[in-house]
């Protein structure tokens, strides 16, 4: 991988770590999405958010080490192998998605209301944090992989 | 310096092909490379083959004209072409020796002189037709060429031969003249001598022969043939078993004789003669490249860098051992070593990771494959961008011309290697013996033999990561394009 691009992931999960853990609890304990069937929203965002919201970077983060990894380690040169690899990205995304799925599932009792929020806000969190780094650093010649990777590469000058 | 190539014969014309594959590399300086061919046999499948990769040469040489050729050697001399003369060139019909000189005019008015030439030639040598070359006999073949007197150098491309010569004198230049041809069979034997000499003889009458150097180089028996069983053995052909004596009475020749003509001479042979087909002439006489040619080559670039100062300085080269050719044998070896490597890995490089890769953008579209090859869209555009339009057809034409040498350099680099009774350990040929097939890309790292990397470096060596490092922005231009890309690659694969 170029620095560039391992500088790039970096950034995109600080910046990712700040949004899940401190700005999304803050538009709940502000109360711009309300949840009001629970006593307490601080208790709550402690005690069943930050736990689910954790399992979802965690796995986020692995997903993406674990493309990147296979894409820097691949000695594949062909279109055709290239191409076989984009099934490959999608077979890892799903990990994310699981995780979101479980995560919600896991910490439902905590608030029934909160549901719809929580997972509009991880597939939020999961295209920043998979779709956007992959998308953005993808190295070598599997960089247009992930989709519309070369549009967002020509935009940020990454490529 | 002008630089002034003959090639005589099939042989010499296979030591021009080589010259032009050394050339490709980068072997040579920018100083262009003028190279006439003679032959009487303008069929000849050697001399053919050796115009067709003068032709691809120049083609690519076009493409790469405008490019540093510091930042990359590839294609770095210009060589031009006075093409083929031969000595039967105005005579369309009824090409013998007896009609050359005109034998039933003299029979009639001269018969002392008829009778003497009947003794000097067989009924059979006075009856061969000669388009198929000297048949293997110098003693025709010099009959013929001395009748080429010094006025025909008047004629073209004679005429333009020495009119740059005369140029290039009169510039402050030392022009250099090489002439190369086997000295064991008919046209080369014969021709070689006679043109040389006309040479000198003519530009003594221009009072410009001391400030040129006129070399020659004589390949000796390296290949052999027997004739098919039902072939005529009396008929007129070239026989392998009399190439050491015609050797022998032609060195005698140029010891007595040659010392006034050459300022240097080199001699280049081979203990194992390669079996090849046996052939009278015409297209089919089409005979493999050897290692001796690349031998050959060198020799050529030997006489261009580094001519032996003091008259009568023998130089020798020979190998550490009878029937094996390593790295190590060769003349001036890390420079050769280093370019003949590069250019093979590219050319590898070529057929087996791009040329398929471009084939394909073609068939299913530029803007889709783009994704599956991003070192495409680096070098080229679907026509919307500044890059080069792929589906150009200037673009399309590149690259077929870039992939029809990459072919003929790896072939011409595979022959070197399957010469018979040798064990050659340049390359890995194996990795390209099928070259119409599919290239194995992982082969990349183990094309050369003995390239001194540690394994890491080796392991490192990938398609792959050549492709990934294709940039053009590394490069001066033209960097776009299929030029761009061709060049950024020879970079990229030099180790």
């Amino acid at each position: 991988m170029k620095a560039g691009e391992i500088i790039r992931v970096i950034v995109f999960y600080l910046i990712g770590a700040i949004l899940v853990f401190v700005g999304q609890p803050l538009l709940y304990r502000n109360g711009i999405i309300a949840v009001n069937d629970v006593p307490e929203v601080e208790t709550w965002v402690s005690d069943y958010y930050t736990p689910a919201a954790a399992i979802v970077f965690g796995i986020c983060l692995l997903a993406t080490i674990i493309w990147l990894v296979i894409t820097a380690i691949s000695k594949a040169d062909l279109a055709e192998d290239i191409e076989k690899s984009r099934l490959w990205w999608w077979l890892i995304g799903l990990l994310p998605v699981i995780s979101i799925c479980a995560a919600i599932a896991l910490y439902k009792e905590g608030s029934g209301e909160a549901q719809l929020s929580l997972a509009v806000l991880f597939v939020l969190d999961f295209l920043w944090l998979y779709w956007l780094t992959t998308a953005s650093s993808t190295p070598g010649l599997f960089m247009f992989i992930p989709p519309l990777a070369r549009q967002l590469r020509g935009m940020i000058g990454a490529i | 310096m002008g630089v002034y190539l003959i090639g005589v014969g099939g042989s010499g014309a296979k030591c021009i092909e080589g010259v032009i594959q050394l050339a490709a590399v980068g072997l040579f300086t920018e100083e262009p490379i003028k190279v006439l061919f003679v032959d009487a046999d303008e069929t000849n499948g050697n001399l053919e083959r050796s115009r067709n990769s003068l032709k691809t040469y120049q083609r690519c040489y076009e493409l790469t004209a405008e490019g540093d050729k510091q930042e990359c050697p590839w294609m770095k001399t210009k060589i031009e072409s006075f093409d083929l003369w031969s000595p039967f060139a105005e005579q369309s019909l009824n090409k013998t020796i007896k009609t050359f000189f005109q034998y039933n005019t003299i029979k009639q008015n001269q018969p002392a002189l008829g009778n003497l030439f009947d003794v000097l030639y067989t009924k059979e040598e006075q009856d061969a037709e000669l388009d198929v070359g000297f048949r293997g006999r110098p003693a025709i073949g010099s009959a013929v060429m001395s009748q080429v007197d010094l006025n025909r150098l008047e004629q073209e491309p004679w005429g333009s031969f020495i009119k740059q010569i005369q140029a290039d004198t009169g510039s402050g230049k030392i022009p250099k003249i090489l002439l190369c041809g086997s000295i064991f069979g008919g046209t080369g034997a014969s021709g070689l001598p006679t043109i040389a000499r006309l040479i000198a003889n003519k530009l003594n009458a221009v009072n410009v022969r001391a400030r040129v150097q006129i070399g020659c180089l004589f390949l000796l028996p390296y290949f052999g043939f027997a004739a098919p069983p039902g072939e005529d053995p009396d008929g007129v052909y070239a026989r392998s078993e009399q190439f050491l004596l015609n050797t022998e009475a032609a060195l005698r020749y140029y010891l007595t004789q040659g010392k006034e003509i050459f300022d240097t001479v080199y001699l280049l042979g081979s203990q194992n003669l390669s079996r090849v087909n046996f052939s009278i002439g015409k297209n089919s006489q089409r005979n493999e490249p050897h290692f001796v040619e690349l031998y050959g080559a060198l020799a050529v670039r030997h006489f261009l860098f580094q001519p032996p100062s003091e008259p009568g300085t023998v130089v020798l080269v020979s190998r550490e051992s009878i029937g094996r050719l390593t790295w190590n044998d060769l003349p001036d070896r890390e420079q050769v070593k280093a370019d003949l490597i590069n250019a093979a890995r590219f050319a590898f490089s070529w057929l087996s990771g791009i040329a398929p890769e471009l084939e394909k953008a073609k068939t299913q579209g530029f803007g889709r494959f783009g994704n599956l090859a991003p070192w495409l869209t680096k070098f080229y555009s679907n026509g919307r961008g500044n890059l080069p339009d792929f589906n150009d057809p200037n673009q399309q034409n590149a690259i077929a011309i870039v992939s029809y040498w990459c072919k003929g350099f790896l072939w011409w680099l595979y022959y070197l290697h399957q010469a018979e009774g040798e064990v050659v350990e340049l390359f890995n040929v194996k990795a390209w013996e099928n070259l119409n097939g599919e290239l194995k890309g992982e082969e990349l790292p183990n094309l050369a033999i003995r390239d001194n990397r540690d394994r890491t470096r080796q392991s490192q060596d990938t398609p792959a990561r050549l492709k990934n490092n294709l940039d053009p922005k590394r490069l001066k231009a033209p960097n776009q394009g299929t030029i761009g890309l061709a060049r950024a690659l020879y970079i990229l694969c030099r180790l």
